[in-house]
């Protein structure tokens, strides 16, 4: 039967919405993943096993422009495994999925990964999404390498607990860069040694946001001089936050400090140089992002208040390594969390390398044997390197780009802190101060400082 | 305590924001017979058209211009997608549904085009501060804001009461059969509101990306507020709509203002309930929408 004037339309219709709806659709995965699952476009080499990575990340949501530049990181490193002779001589891939920073999401992406990917390890994940999914992933007994967690909640929990033959006990999670409290306690010393009294702390409410927040306030109990006069928390996404703003600086402050994704930073900031509060502002250490002081820039020009940040401090060997790579492989900004799932896919790799399997299991009782130092173990920087050792008979001790990279028993790393002097008008962070691991260890080893979270 | 002026001053701006997308969503509600979900999308697009069209002829000289391209993208997006849909025996229900996903086929475009970087609208600001009622200050920025509010606000009821085009959108929203006995273009007119309310739309995006920033989720954050304005007022009401957006903005401000700060997260959830608590008194909301422009 032909068809009518109007049904040809609707017809021709549809099928121009359904092709304009999975172009974008595509287009729209892709632009953010570089293909949400590389392992069908790797190329596969017959000596060896594939090893799929599976990576889930906040590719859209509030996160999304950290991922802009994990995104280039992740595909160098994958690149330079490969190059240096691939896991027991295969491939390394990647499936990598998106989080939307939302915990049902991320559930369901750690399932892709497992039961319709068969990863052999999974990567990324933050604090908002692996403190309440902690029970689930311990059920999955999949070994999971975060580079994005600075939850405290994570510094008593993970890791394989000092005893990788043994994994009765093990936690599946391993934290590849520093815990808020590095941060958080150079925060301390910082307002300390600046003579600060009196602070406030203006925070969102997401998982992530909250935790850094209280860490900072807990990494501040220990140092006598130091009293939080008043602490806002303020719904994300609001067009205006002067009311919040106002209420805070009721208080007499000789300084403030900002918990907040980027985009309500942005707005919060530019509001507090509007509002002539001249109280100076302390970043928290994720808002280290050139883009956001660019933008500033172009908005207020340079703030009334001085801007400062403390964070901890990338040191390890291959620190300078991975970021000149890292800069002549993408415009995009280096950012710390970089280092961290640089070192993470590493400790990973040499795993595989040390047990001769890709299984989770073996990866699982490996990440700990070859990146903790030992009487016998040899020192090793990259991939190459770790996997000729360990052919040769050797047991390794992986020195990464954020630190020398020594997982404790509960599958956390170490790094000093650092001071950054903040300046709007140049877009840049540099580095100032170093603070010792040790200066740090001494708050947060102080029981008031576990007090404090325990309470919180 | 913050001051009294102070607080109103924020409930304005932020109500003012509110008051002009809800006043758009609410004239396509009325006069074409569809909730857009995709509304919020309209109001992004306003913002990133603005920081393109500021950046060639700075920000004040944009506006007019961003109101006219938003205009005619929105009146564009809607033939596209919506008179398709319409012409197809699509209904109310289907329309809905349509928009939602339009929704998401814009945001995935913008994601495209101009990543999920978030963008401003640079717009400089001069700050006024006073000393009377507990000190305030108030910055170029807001008045911008308020003032374009006040300026849509007339113009819209001049348009209603005074120009034939208005008259005929009143009538074809309240029955459209009989305004197109009467001689009514019912389609052009459904054209005109696409391209005006697409325009005003625009100009709350504009506003917002010069106030805080755009980003490919911007405008459905934006819309449950927006269309809870629009119920709160009774949907299809231009005039309560906007009440509804200050009363919104007002709620939101003050619970973050006044209330122990343990409550300083739940300005919006204030701002619901007192939805909730209007129209259980008054099911069709603050204005009457049988009597209603």
């Amino acid at each position: 039967m032909p068809m009518s004037r109007m049904d040809r339309q609707r017809r021709n219709f549809v099928k121009g919405i359904g092709a304009i709806a999975a172009t974008v659709g595509v287009a729209g995965c892709s632009s953010q993943s570089d293909g949400s699952s590389s392992s069908e476009s790797s190329d596969s080499s017959d000596s060896g096993p594939n090893v799929l990575m599976g990576y889930g990340g906040s590719l859209t949501g509030k996160w999304d422009f950290n991922e802009d530049s994990m995104g280039p990181l992740l595909d160098m490193t994958i690149e330079t495994i490969n190059e240096q002779g691939g896991p027991l001589g295969g491939t390394l891939e990647m499936s990598r999925r998106d989080t939307a920073v939302q915990v049902d999401q991320a559930r369901q992406v750690m399932q892709q990964h497992i039961n319709q990917d068969n990863a052999d390890f999974l990567m990324g994940y933050n604090s908002s999404t692996l403190v309440p999914l902690w029970e689930f992933i311990q059920r999955q007994e999949m070994p999971l390498i975060t580079p994005w967690m600075g939850s405290t909640f994570k510094d008593t929990r993970g890791g394989d607990n000092g005893t990788p033959d043994d994994m009765g006990d093990d936690e599946w999670v391993w934290r590849s860069v520093p815990g808020d409290g590095v941060s958080t306690a150079a925060a301390a010393i910082g307002m300390r040694d600046r003579g600060v009294e009196n602070f406030g702390v203006l925070n969102g409410t997401s998982a992530g946001e909250r935790a850094w927040s209280n860490a900072l306030i807990a990494s501040t109990k220990p140092v006598d001089q130091l009293n939080m006069q008043r602490r806002i928390e303020v719904e994300e996404g609001k067009s205006s936050y002067q009311s919040e703003l106002s209420r805070l600086f009721q208080g007499d402050l000789d300084l403030w400090v900002i918990a907040i994704g980027i985009q309500d930073a942005q707005v919060v900031l530019r509001e507090w140089d509007q509002g002539g509060y001249g109280v100076p502002v302390m970043l928290e250490n994720i808002l280290q992002q050139e883009k956001l002081l660019e933008n500033l820039r172009s908005s207020i020009g340079t703030p009334d208040a001085e801007m400062l940040m403390y964070s901890q401090l990338p040191s390890g060997p291959q620190k300078e390594k991975v970021r000149e790579m890292y800069e002549s492989y993408t415009d995009q900004d280096m950012i710390p969390w970089n280092y961290a799932a640089w070192d993470g896919i590493h400790a990973a790799m040499l795993a595989i390398e040390r047990a001769g399997s890709a299984s989770p299991e073996a990866i699982q009782q490996n990440i700990g044997p070859v990146t903790r130092p030992t009487e016998d173990s040899v020192e090793v920087t990259s991939f190459e390197q770790g996997k000729e050792e360990l052919e040769a008979g050797n047991e390794i001790n992986y020195q990464g780009a954020t630190s020398s990279f020594n997982f404790t028993d509960k599958g956390n790393i170490a790094t000093p802190g650092t001071t950054f002097d903040v300046s709007v008008e140049d877009a840049t962070f540099t580095q100032d101060e170093r603070i010792s691991e040790e200066d740090i260890a001494e708050i947060i080893t102080d029981p008031a400082f576990a007090e404090y979270l325990a309470n919180n | 305590m913050v001051s009294p002026v102070q607080s109103l001053l924020f409930s304005l701006e932020f109500g003012s924001f509110i008051a002009i997308a809800a006043l758009s969503f609410s004239v396509i509600y009325r006069v074409v017979g569809m909730i857009n979900f995709a509304h919020g999308e309209w109001l992004t697009i306003g913002g990133y058209l603005g920081v393109l069209i500021a950046g060639q002829v700075g920000s004040i000289l944009a506006i007019p211009i961003v109101i006219i391209t938003s205009g005619l993208v929105g009146y564009g997006l809607a033939r596209t997608f919506y008179r398709p849909l319409r012409r197809s025996g699509a209904g109310p229900i289907m329309l809905m549904l349509g928009s939602i996903a339009v929704g998401y086929v814009l945001r995935g475009a913008f994601r495209i085009v101009f990543s999920s970087e978030p963008r401003t609208v640079i717009l400089p600001t001069q700050v006024y501060r006073f000393d009377a009622f507990g000190g305030f200050f108030v910055n170029s920025t807001q008045l911008l804001v308020i003032g374009m509010a006040v300026l849509v606000i007339a113009s819209v009821h001049l348009m209603f009461k005074r120009t034939d085009v208005g008259i005929a959108m009143r009538a074809t929203g309240s029955d459209e059969d009989l305004a197109e006995v009467c001689g009514v273009d019912t389609s052009s007119i459904r054209r005109n509101t696409w391209l005006a309310m697409s325009g005003v739309a625009g100009l709350a995006g504009f506003l917002i990306a010069a106030s805080t920033n755009v980003f490919p989720l911007m405008g459905m954050e934006y819309l449950l507020l927006l269309i809870a304005a629009a119920i709160l007022g009774g949907i299809g009401s231009a005039y309560g709509a906007i009440a509804g957006a200050y009363i919104i903005g007002g709620a939101v401000t003050l619970t973050t203002s006044y209330l122990p700060s343990t409550f300083t997260t739940l300005g919006t959830g204030v701002a619901f309930l007192i939805l909730i608590v209007v129209l259980l008194i008054r099911p069709s909301g603050i204005a009457d929408v049988e009597v209603a422009t």
